[in-house]
């Protein structure tokens, strides 16, 4: 019985330790992460760029639509009827925020288009397969909350309310799934919020 | 290697700043000022010839430019030397007067180790009629209100704040105002004009506190000599600043090449000589500023060709931090065609995307409290760097631009060059003026000579 004790107290003695390790380390918030999901469909979210050239006949020659973000000569080449038609493709076509698979080159990355000038691109850490029929074990969360929980979201987006806390706290994993061949793909990812122009 | 070459540069900054802004325990700071002061001897003499050549050029020089707002006249028959302690040389100081008529202005000249420093010294005494009169501002008793030190052209390098002849402290200008309108402190830019006009009501968080009968030399000057001022300290401030700042400019990475990488470093050269937003930012990036000796982040330059957003649009530049790594990276594929003060405009634009990201992520107290208020008065759902840099930058970008183009145009050609990228809520009039600026710009310096 006092061997039983001894044994106890010495167990004791050693998770006290690896628990004053574990927080001095930091190493609660690598262990402990919350983990949240974010879906991407192979097939609706593959990166779809407009085809321009059907519209050439609506626009001047000269112009470049790929240019006018930036470019303010370009947009003043339409008058203002062909700026309306330009500004209503382009709008159709584009839907903000909406999630992008984009390969390139055997690359593929993920990204979050969030409006023209901000994206969030997902760096992939880790990738691993997953059993499709898995999928509905996983909760996956809406492109809204995402922007929720990165503080710098808040500064560009001027969000009212936020998650910033927790941000710290939260490993962000990409299930792409493909429903033809009925594959999933979980990625460990770091958020990256890149700033165009 | 790497933390002492820290603990020297985070020595020479302190230098700088300790020149006049002394704790309120001085015999426990390691720092010995007069030792440092007497090891440099850097300090020469300038001739009196020579400051009379200069003053009279610069007399000349605001007589052709009827535009000059600041108004700056030397009297060159006041021009004086008069000694420093702790060194052989000299200072030459003359009389001078601006449009303010509230503002004493001296100007001050010295040779450090051989370069020429020349500073106008404002004293601004604050509104009462006994702290106004010339001997009191003068000798620093009984002096309440603001000694400002500026460049020829005005704006503000350091800002002191007395009251009834004791030095309270150095007004800390890079830090943000809460206030965002104005926006007020050195980080916005701002000139002498601003400080006289709107200057704010300081409160204790601004000072670093100082004690008036500190053992440092030179900030006991002040009130000891009728002429020296704290002119020593003055110019050792502005020493050591250029000195910082060139350490600051190390910690950059520069990754660019050709014509992109010669517009960076004019760019970046004019943050050395005067006080910009180029300047902010090294400040705001060079190692252990903002109190964060620990924080290792990285300022990086570099292009890539073909840059697009989401949308296949062609940018002229983006930027993303990815953990400490502070990234602006340009279009390759845009540099050919566009001119060097084009070049010049894309590179502070995404510089001031990394300058804002710097203050919102390091969580600078000031900086938050303005985002807050900005984002209160504010009805802007999306694109808010973009939204507080036209409220906030464009006048500043324009007068860097200025700077960069060797002052060729006017202050509102170079505006219209800062719309670039933000243009979008302008007025058809206004795109078509902008138009006509881009036209005359395009073909300004195209090979960045």
């Amino acid at each position: 019985m006092r061997l039983f004790i001894k044994k106890i107290g010495y167990l004791l003695i050693l998770v006290i330790i690896a628990l004053v390790v574990i927080y001095h380390n930091n190493l609660d918030k690598i262990i402990f992460k919350e983990k949240v999901y974010i879906l991407f469909n192979a097939d609706n979210d593959s990166n779809q760029l407009l085809d321009w050239s059907k519209f050439d006949t609506l626009f001047p020659k000269s112009f470049d639509p790929k240019r006018v973000l930036v470019n303010i000569p370009e947009y003043s080449k339409l008058d203002k009827e062909q700026g309306s038609k330009y500004d209503s493709i382009k709008n159709n076509f584009y839907q903000y925020p909406r999630k992008i698979i984009d390969i390139n080159e055997e690359t593929k990355t993920y990204s979050i288009a969030v409006i023209p000038e901000i994206t969030i691109q997902f760096n992939v850490r880790v990738t691993r397969r997953i059993e499709f029929d898995e999928l509905n074990s996983y909760e996956f969360i809406e492109l809204d909350s995402i922007f929720q929980m990165m503080p710098e979201m808040k500064y560009l987006l001027g969000l009212k309310k936020n998650l910033a806390s927790k941000y710290d706290n939260i490993q962000f994993n990409i299930i792409e799934i493909d429903e033809k061949h009925k594959t999933a793909t979980l990625c460990i990812v770091e958020p990256i919020i890149i700033e165009n122009n | 290697m790497k933390k002492t070459y820290t603990i020297t540069k985070s020595g020479i900054l302190l230098a700088s700043l300790l020149v006049f802004t002394c704790t309120s325990d001085p015999v426990g700071n390691e720092l010995n000022l007069d030792s440092v002061i007497e090891q440099e001897s850097g300090i020469s003499t300038v001739p009196l010839e020579e400051s009379l050549d200069f003053f009279k050029a610069s007399n000349a020089e605001k007589l052709g430019q009827p535009n000059n707002t600041f108004d700056l006249t030397i009297d060159l028959k006041t021009l004086e030397q008069v000694t420093l302690s702790n060194t052989e040389a000299k200072l030459n100081i003359a009389k001078a007067t601006t449009k303010f008529e509230n503002v004493e202005t001296s100007v001050l000249q010295i040779n450090i180790d051989g370069k020429l420093q020349t500073v106008l010294f404002n004293v601004i005494p604050q509104n009462n009629s006994e702290a106004r009169t010339e001997t009191t501002a003068i000798s620093g008793y009984n002096f309440t209100g603001n000694i400002v030190i500026t460049d020829l052209s005005g704006i503000v390098m350091n800002n002191f704040a007395y009251n009834s002849g004791n030095l309270l402290g150095e007004i800390n200008l890079n830090t943000y105002n809460t206030n965002p309108d104005p926006c007020w402190g050195i980080g916005c830019g701002i000139d002498l004009e601003e400080v006289v006009i709107t200057t704010p009501s300081v409160s204790p968080y601004y000072y670093a506190y100082a004690n008036h009968y500190s053992a440092y030399n030179n900030v006991y000057q002040w009130n000891r000599s009728l002429n020296n001022y704290s002119t020593m300290g003055t110019a050792y401030a502005n020493y050591y600043r250029e000195l910082a700042i060139e350490e600051f400019e190390k910690e950059i990475e520069n990754e660019l090449t050709g014509k992109a990488k010669c517009v960076y470093e004019k760019l970046f050269g004019i943050g050395m000589t005067s006080h910009n937003l180029i300047t902010e930012t090294l400040i705001a990036f060079g190692d252990g500023n903002f109190g964060d000796f620990n924080n290792e982040f990285h300022l990086i330059y570099r292009a890539e060709a073909n840059l697009t957003n989401s949308s296949g649009n062609m940018l002229l530049g983006r930027f993303r931090r990815v953990n400490n790594d502070y990234i602006v990276t340009l279009n390759a594929s845009q540099i050919d065609n566009r001119s060097s003060l084009e070049i010049a405009t894309t590179i502070l634009h995404e510089s001031i995307h990394a300058l804002l990201r710097r203050h919102y992520t390091i969580g600078n107290d000031s900086f938050l409290s303005l985002f807050g208020e900005y984002m209160k008065n504010t009805n802007s759902s999306n694109d808010i760097t973009h939204a507080i840099m036209r409220e906030h930058y464009i006048a500043r970008m324009a007068r860097v631009l200025k700077q960069f183009d060797n002052n060729r145009e006017n202050i509102d050609f170079y505006e219209d060059l800062a719309w670039e990228g933000l243009h979008q809520f302008l007025t058809q009039e206004e795109i078509d003026r902008i138009l006509d600026t881009l036209q005359l710009a395009r073909y300004s310096d195209t090979d960045c000579n």
